[in-house]
């Protein structure tokens, strides 16, 4: 009997203008995304490859050790290549390091790529978008007037006259509903795909395919819970007019409302650091001509030799104690953003369209986590660039080995090849299924709410328009 | 005709689809202005206290490499209403000697790049998407939901024009929205007035007045549109389903994807072009004052040693003094040539970026939702080209900036970087008598001559003549703000698209109906 209501709602589904229009405008949706990503990933591209030269030329710069130490280099995360199904901040969050071995210098975050700061923050393109905003909004336009249109029509009197229960009834009609919007979804991003793929962007992979399986159940979970509140909602309400109402409005409130207050709140919450390059530039300056007042000052090399560097051994030690300090301020303010936008996250949770999109994030490895990847395996690499000239320095008997201060270290040629290079490491499985967990279990957890609210609210249902 | 717009404003205001709006509309309009009047008086204390600071660092300045000429605005009051392109903060432009800045930046620019993915909200987005679609859910059925009903029908069976009845739609239908618009407006602007820290000045009030005004004309252009659609149709459902299709494409639909769109077919070059361009200045010019000390050589150590603070220099002997002067004069030339090319190179790097943000403004002429929105931001002074305007008259102070300092002879005369007085006892009298090996900083003499420059620093502090005589700098007088005539100047075409979809709209309705079977 349920099949019979689920058959019945499918035929109806296909004939309807609604979801005629809504397959068309959901397309266009994804259709738009293939374009818009097919360009941008081809530019992209051959931005990376260009930064990826000029880093390069960094490293080869680098004849002696002593040049070597004193080269600042710039270390980049390459694109996650599944941006057009969540950009997840690629555009903005700072991919790339300024690394310096030198002592007294800090590491700092900066952009990996381009970046247009005269355009408005925006919502990308990208599928997790699509899915937020036009198929949370499909399925309320699908499942506005399901229990209210039968009512008003008075079938629903009739359905319910067969020996069919009312979860039945739900069901079979979420179900096609579900089918429905789930098959137009596939459709759409199989579409975007081929796009992508016919452009030759994108490789079709095993990490793609992952992707998007994490990707699609996640949507389907989310429409899920967007068609059942839709359902419950036009059963309580009176007319299909007020259900309408009712159900955008609450839709503007979760999807569009919530995100939005994100910013403000986490701000209030946790001060920006402001432009603190110049307290940093204060401070190194205060620091350095303290050194210079207590004669604490480098000499001519030779001048030096004679007392076996004694002064420039206390230089050195200071310079490590600026060095040290100047880094911890930057982690500081790193951590205190961090902190800032886990914030705005922890807001943005409260509407379902994000409980979804950071469920997929995180299965995906991308947003705020590869960042943290990144930014962690960015200040090792500091470490291990220092490691290894270190080693190099050791081996010659000339140096005087003052550690990292460049003028008084090894002078020998040295096989600019041989510097480690920086490569980020992926997330491992298990991590990105623990950062999975709390999103996903509140989108689960609302979906499951979602469905109780809307059997409770047909079970209490009249069956004929007053 | 008065009965009828009676009529349709009863039905309308009585239904409760209007009522839950209402509320829903009123609560979150005035959520977003009081988020935005917090915002406001946070970057309005970040704004003193970032120019604060900047006039305390330049008025312990006694060189002139230590004045920072930076320029700082305070934030616009209507951007609590609208926050466009510049934001509820205050705006900065940031420039030196070395760079000629592009463009103003807004001072919360300065918070973490993690926060630029999160989008905000203001009261002018509530009426762009929330309202509009109150506008449409009005309008779908009040023609073909007559029909149906069969209330049409008897309507027209009394003696009364059908041009009557669509005015009197159209005016009871734009009439009932203003209610919650207004309140939602006033509600705001309450809230606004309650905050000590928002001061409305000039033609702020008149301002407002239009933005009631432009939002009023932006709901009527919905509601006409809808009511078109109303007319065109048979059905109820049908015009439903193309009013809320219509409404999610060319609102979110179009919001989301117009940023993306505009970047397409754009040549964004890399920044690495750019930034490989600057490197290249750089070493051009370290290169020119290689060549330039390898002509004039400077003189030995000892003339040249003194106490440097803060990129300041005191106590040079004269002979030091005056190569340091002559080299500086020389590096200074070089570094203003640089900064010029080093702009030159930075536009044309970020030309095609500017041109995409541009795009998206002049493109939102496209969609009614994104019409209005853009013309909110010019009303409020928030748009990007008002951002560009306050950059180009930096530009320009920047300019007025040197000549003055050439003028005095700022860059000739060492006062760029001292600020001995002529008379000044030098560190190191006689260098003549002083060995290299006296010169290392932890021999007792030049440990002695530190401790004498440590005593001569105290006393500096009091000596008047060391202070720079700031009297006559010119202060940034530009006229960042746009007037009324100049902010409508850039708002025409958006308002002439406007006014005329609202009188197509209304146009294709009337004739439409004069012929409408109301079976």
């Amino acid at each position: 009997m349920m099949t019979a209501v689920l058959l019945h709602q499918l035929r109806d589904n296909l004939r309807s203008l609604r979801f005629q229009t809504s397959l068309i405008v959901l397309l266009m949706f994804f259709v738009g995304n293939g374009i818009i990503y097919a360009h941008k990933m081809d530019r992209v591209a051959q931005e990376a490859e260009l930064a990826t030269h000029s880093d390069e030329s960094r490293y080869e710069g680098a004849e002696t050790l002593r040049q070597a130490v004193s080269a600042n280099y710039k270390i980049r995360a390459p694109e996650a290549g599944i941006e057009f199904i969540l950009e997840a901040g690629s555009d903005w969050f700072p991919y790339g390091m300024n690394v310096s071995p030198e002592s007294g210098r800090f590491t700092n975050l900066s952009h990996a790529r381009t970046v247009n700061y005269w355009m408005r923050t925006f919502e990308v393109m990208d599928w997790g978008v699509i899915v937020r905003y036009v198929l949370s909004f499909l399925c309320i336009v699908l499942s506005y007037n399901a229990i209210s249109g039968e009512r008003e029509g008075g079938t629903l009197r009739l359905v319910l006259a067969n020996p069919l229960s009312r979860g039945q009834f739900l069901m079979g009609k979420f179900l096609a509903h579900l089918l429905t919007l789930s098959v137009t979804l596939m459709l759409g991003s199989l579409i975007s795909l081929a796009i992508l793929a016919l452009s030759g962007v994108l490789e079709l992979n095993g990490m793609v395919a992952r992707s998007y399986l994490f990707f699609f159940v996640g949507a389907v979970f989310y429409a899920a819970l967007f068609l059942l509140l839709g359902m419950g909602i036009s059963a309580v309400a009176r007319t299909s007019a007020t259900s309408l109402v009712v159900l955008i409005m609450t839709w503007t409130a979760l999807i569009v409302v919530i995100p939005q207050t994100s910013y403000l709140i986490a701000i209030r919450v946790v001060e920006p650091a402001g432009f603190y390059f110049d307290q940093l530039e204060d401070f190194e300056n205060q620091f350095r001509e303290t050194m210079v007042a207590e004669g604490i000052a480098p000499r001519q090399p030779e001048l030096a030799r004679v007392d076996a560097y004694a002064l420039e051994h206390r230089y050195a030690a200071k310079l490590n104690e600026l060095d040290g300090e100047l880094n911890q301020r930057v982690r500081a303010i790193e951590q205190n953003n961090l902190r800032q936008f886990s914030i705005a996250r922890g807001v943005n949770l409260l509407s379902p369209g994000f409980a979804f999109q950071y469920t997929v994030e995180a299965l995906l490895g991308t947003g705020i986590h590869r960042f943290r990847t990144f930014r962690d395996q960015a200040n090792q690499y500091r470490s291990a660039l220092r490691e290894f000239l270190r080693a190099r320095d050791g081996a010659d008997p000339d140096s005087p080995h003052l550690f990292f201060v460049p003028d008084f270290m090894s002078d020998k040629p040295l096989d600019s090849s041989l510097i480690p290079r920086f490569h980020l490491q992926p997330i491992p499985l298990g991590e990105r299924l623990a950062a999975a967990v709390v999103p996903l279990s509140i989108l689960l957890l609302e979906t499951v709410l979602a469905f109780f609210f809307a059997m409770h609210a047909l079970n209490r249902s009249e069956l004929a328009a007053p | 005709m008065w009965i009828l717009i009676r009529k349709e404003l009863l039905e309308n205001l009585l239904t409760l689809r209007l009522g839950v709006a209402l509320v829903f509309c009123v609560i979150l309009a005035v959520m977003a202005t009081l988020i935005g009047s917090l915002d406001y008086s946070n970057n309005l204390d970040s704004y003193a206290a970032e120019s604060g600071n900047l006039n305390d660092r330049n008025s312990q300045a006694t060189t002139y490499n230590r004045i920072d000429p930076t320029i700082m605005v305070p934030p616009m009051p209507l951007s609590v209403l609208s926050r466009g392109n510049v934001s509820t903060s205050g705006q900065g432009v940031f420039f030196g000697l070395d760079y000629v800045p592009i463009t103003a930046w807004s001072l919360s620019d300065s918070v973490s790049r993690l926060m630029k993915v999160l989008v905000q909200i203001d009261f002018s987005t509530v009426v762009a998407l929330l309202l509009s679609f109150l506008a449409v859910v009005l309008g779908f059925d009040s023609i073909c939901g007559e029909r149906q009903r069969g209330t049409l029908k008897e309507m027209l069976s009394n003696p009364v024009p059908r041009g009557h009845v669509v005015l009197a739609k159209l005016v009871g239908g734009v009439i009932s929205l203003c209610v919650p618009f207004t309140l939602s407006f006033v509600l705001s602007l309450l809230i606004m007035l309650a905050n000590p820290d928002i001061q409305l000045e000039g033609d702020d009030w008149l301002r407002l007045a239009i933005l009631f005004g432009l939002s009023c004309l932006f709901l009527a252009q919905i509601f006409s549109l809808s009511l078109m659609v109303s007319a065109l149709t048979r059905d109820a459902s049908t015009a439903l389903t193309i009013c809320l299709f219509g409404w999610l494409v060319a609102g979110i639909g179009y919001v989301s994807f117009l940023p993306s769109m505009s970047r397409y077919g754009v040549d964004e070059p890399s920044a690495e072009i750019w930034l490989d361009h600057i490197r290249d200045l750089r070493e051009e010019r370290e290169q020119h004052m290689e060549e330039w000390e390898s002509t004039h050589p400077p003189p030995p150590p000892a003339y040249l040693q003194s106490l440097e603070r803060k990129s300041r220099v005191r106590y040079a002997h004269p002979v030091g003094f005056d190569w340091q002067r002559r080299r500086t004069e020389e590096e200074l030339n070089k570094r203003l040539e640089i900064a010029d090319r080093g702009y030159d190179y930075q536009w044309e790097n970020w030309k095609p970026l500017n041109s995409e943000a541009h795009l998206v403004d002049s493109w939102a002429i496209l969609s009614p939702v994104t019409n209005y929105q853009v013309l909110t931001y010019q009303l409020a002074r928030t748009s990007l080209s008002d951002r560009m305007r306050f950059g180009q008259l930096g530009r320009d102070y920047r300019r007025t900036w040197i000549e003055y300092m050439r003028d005095k002879g700022v860059f000739s005369n060492g006062r760029w970087f001292s600020d001995d007085p002529a008379d000044q006892e030098p560190m190191i009298p006689d260098p003549e008598a002083v060995t290299e090996a006296m010169l290392s900083p932890d021999s007792p003499f030049m440990q002695a001559r530190m401790a004498w420059a440590e005593a001569q620093e105290l006393q500096a502090a009091e000596d008047g003549r060391r202070q720079l005589d700031l009297t006559n700098m010119p202060k940034f007088g530009g006229r960042w703000k746009r007037t009324l005539g100049e902010s409508f100047e850039i708002m025409m075409p958006g308002l002439l698209v406007l006014i005329l979809i609202f009188g197509l709209s209304a146009l294709v309705t009337l004739f439409r109906f004069d012929t409408y079977d109301p079976q």
